[in-house]
């Protein structure tokens, strides 16, 4: 019994304390608009590396939407030109533990 | 008809008679097969981001044309079996064309005519900046 009463006062202790972050993240929070959407002439184009290079991580990795910001359409897109890119080497697969001595 | 982009990348070695050999070869298929190339440009001695064949440097080349099925698996066989290329990529750029109108935009944008040295002003500067930095490497390698 001991165990289940300390979880729960836990959970609630844990409520309170995100209800009072919630309210605070409410008045700064603004939804990231998608960079494509708000500039139509922006096109996504796999040959031109230096325009992808946002979207990934430092690693090389595909950023999730929910942090870049993109609408599902654009992100699909992106998706696609650096797997495109990355077969071209304009972007790498993965850093290397040996990188390239450049 | 369908319009496709190729994009090839070449040994970095390749002399610039080579290149142009190896250019209008491809650019050849695009007409033997009755096609519409709308422009053939250099992307310019770049550095490649990981290793393809024991190579660090490629020449990339980029073609855009209208064409049917049976040219890209020729200009595929023929790039696959060269061993000047280091990889190449093709994509389908859009289902149906009508090639005229697509030509004469390609025009307007300044961006016509199917000769190598054919690339838009701020890409060229680039390359030109690439191809310094390139440079500045071989001087300090030596």
């Amino acid at each position: 019994m001991g165990f289940f009463d300390r979880g729960e006062r836990k959970r609630d202790d844990k409520k309170e304390r995100r209800g009072g972050r919630d309210k605070k993240f409410q008045v700064s929070t603004r939804r990231k608009m998608c960079r494509f959407c708000a500039d139509k002439k922006l096109t996504i184009d796999y040959k031109d590396g230096k325009l992808l290079q946002p979207f990934l991580s430092e690693r090389g990795r595909i950023i999730p939407r929910r942090i870049n910001g993109n609408c599902a359409k654009h992100q699909r897109d992106v998706t696609i030109a650096v797997k495109r890119a990355r077969i071209l080497a304009l972007i790498p697969f993965t850093t290397s533990q040996n990188p390239l001595v450049v | 008809m369908r319009e496709y982009e190729t994009v090839y990348i070449m040994q970095p070695q390749l002399t610039e008679a080579q290149v142009n050999q190896l250019n209008t070869k491809v650019q050849g298929f695009v007409e033997k097969h009755g096609g519409r190339l709308f422009y053939a440009r250099s992307m310019g001695k770049r550095n490649l981001a990981y290793r393809i064949k024991k190579q660090t440097k490629g020449i990339y080349f980029c073609l855009d044309y209208a064409a049917g099925g049976g040219c890209v698996n020729e200009i595929e066989h023929n790039l696959m079996l060269d061993e000047n290329v280091l990889r190449f990529l093709t994509t389908v750029r859009a289902e149906k064309i009508d090639v005229d109108a697509r030509a004469a935009e390609i025009e307007a944008r300044g961006e016509a005519a199917p000769v190598s040295e054919a690339a838009p002003l701020s890409e060229e500067k680039e390359t030109m900046h690439k191809e310094a930095i390139v440079k500045e490497d071989v001087s300090k390698e030596e």
